[in-house]
């Protein structure tokens, strides 16, 4: 049974949404992992000619109408139109958000705002000076999926934007429960979303050597884990929840996904881009999510691991995963084989996904996975979902600059009410 | 350039900023009445029109002095016979 912490709300998800190429709700994405469908596939954002990168996770066809006005749509960067639509349909999953407009808020988390704008803009210099439009600065301002979601959903408390690189996501999740903990708001619209595919940015991470490229197949491209792994696949996406206390979900009959029982983050301290190699700072952040739910790691059910498929995540994030639960002691996923990496999106799109296997008590198997790294002490899914016994499921999330998140999800469980 | 063709380019660049489509950017349609512009349109269209046509003109002069888009125009032949103050090429 979990300790109960004294005085603070208990915080339960009631809405999600998602906006990813591997499914635009979050059913077509489970759908999309449960089949190990990845959604890598050649690059098409740009002229790829001769590009050194030739694969990605693309959302084609992705038209905010309906969501959006056009003048809302085009004022609105990309990425800002991908986490308005996957938070309204958050919202709408939870059946509206259920508090005066003064006690709503939203934290978003995203690592490069509005980046094709900025890079629209820049790459169409003259004389060293870019060609913005007059709009440029709010809509490249990481905040604009904030601000455009409390203007449209009368979002009266906090608003906030947090960016920590590959953990915005799951920092955003975490930091809006605290909000509802620390009765700062009721309803708490929290998410991520990055909107990265553009040619600077990905030369840049390819002359990094973190993207894999070079796979006859794309599909086969995002292989965390696996011993052929030669990076990760870039992606754009957003994912959004709705939080509120559990006496509020229960009091208007609200379904609730799951509840967040811990939230651990702690930083490396360490490097500019390479996690600790032995994982210690991924292994303190993942305890810190267990102390703060009060449970134990014998408890944990299920790991939905960062996995990106760089060999430095990899190995650090199974060492880690190791020394807590044991070698091979719990089953691991990594959800980024199929949807590949978004950056600022993916800890609250993996924060999604982990709900999802709290509330179907399955975990989604590991694509492209044939043939595990022996470095890797894991039992990593493959092949089709695993049942897996009512308890924590940890969603991690490791950034790059030593930032590290680690969700913990369960069942509502009323006997510890 | 001659009226037609600044109410030509005009019409595009005004269905653009503005989001409204191209056949209701007649030179009579007024911008704030009929095209709902607003304050950020008009930093827009300053900054189009200058893009476009080179001309220096910002969302103050816009706001103040074109009610109709037939008045940008104006304003755009007015600054033509001026000369450009900005060399950027649209």
């Amino acid at each position: 049974m979990r300790a109960a912490r004294v005085g603070a709300a208990r915080v339960v998800i009631t809405g999600m949404g998602v906006r990813t190429a591997a499914g635009d709700t979050p059913g077509a994405l489970w759908a999309a992992l449960a089949e190990s469908r990845p959604a890598a596939g050649p690059l098409r954002s740009f002229d790829a000619a001769g590009f050194p990168v030739d694969v990605a996770c693309e959302i084609t066809g992705f038209d905010p109408a309906g969501y959006l006005t056009p003048k809302q749509a085009a004022r609105a960067d990309r990425s800002a139109q991908l986490a308005f639509c996957a938070a309204a349909d958050a919202i709408e999953d939870a059946g509206g958000l259920a508090a005066e407009p003064g006690r709503r808020a939203v934290v978003t988390g995203s690592a490069h705002g509005g980046l094709l704008t900025l890079e629209h803009a820049l790459l169409r210099q003259v004389d060293g000076v870019g060609r913005p439009r007059a709009l440029y600065t709010p809509m490249v301002m990481t905040n604009a999926g904030a601000a455009l979601i409390s203007m449209v959903y009368g979002i009266g408390g906090p608003s906030l934007t947090l960016s920590t690189a590959c953990a915005s996501g799951g920092h955003a999740v975490g930091e809006g429960a605290q909000l509802v903990r620390a009765g700062s708001a009721d309803v708490v619209v929290a998410g991520g979303h990055d909107a990265p595919l553009t040619p600077t940015n990905m030369v840049a991470m390819y002359r990094l050597g973190a993207l894999a490229t070079g796979f006859a197949d794309p599909a086969r491209s995002s292989r965390p884990f696996d011993a052929g792994r030669k990076g990760f696949v870039m992606a754009e996406g957003a994912a959004f929840v709705v939080l509120e206390s559990l006496e509020s979900a229960r009091a208007r009959g609200a379904r609730i996904h799951a509840e967040l029982i811990g939230y651990g983050r702690n930083s490396d301290a360490y490097h500019l881009t390479a996690p600790h190699p032995a994982g210690a700072g991924a292994l303190a952040c993942m305890a810190a999510a267990l102390a703060d739910a009060g449970v134990t790691a014998r408890e944990v059910v299920h790991v939905n691991a960062h996995g990106t498929g760089t060999e430095l995540n990899d190995l650090a994030e199974a060492r880690a995963v190791a020394e807590l639960f044991g070698p091979g002691e719990v089953p691991v996923t990594a959800s980024k084989s199929v949807t590949g990496h978004a950056i600022g999106g993916a800890g609250a799109i993996e924060a999604v996904i982990a709900a999802m296997s709290v509330a179907s008590g399955l975990a989604p198997p590991t694509a492209n996975l044939t043939e595990l790294d022996p470095r890797c002490e894991l039992d990593v899914v493959t092949g089709a979902p695993r049942k897996l016994p009512a308890g924590p499921v940890l969603s991690n999330s490791f950034a790059f600059g030593g930032h590290n998140v680690c969700l913990a999800l369960a069942p509502v469980e009323d006997a510890a009410l | 350039m001659e009226r037609d063709e600044v109410l030509r380019r005009l019409r595009e660049l005004c269905a653009r900023v503005l989001s409204v489509p191209e056949e209701a950017v007649v030179p009579r349609a007024r911008l704030v009445a009929d095209l709902e512009a607003d304050s950020l349109d008009f930093a827009e269209l300053g900054a189009a029109v200058q893009e476009v046509f080179g001309i220096a003109m910002d969302e103050d002069d816009v706001m103040e002095r074109a009610v109709t888009v037939a008045d940008i125009a104006d304003l755009v032949l007015a600054g033509q016979t001026t000369g450009p103050v900005a060399e950027v090429s649209g």
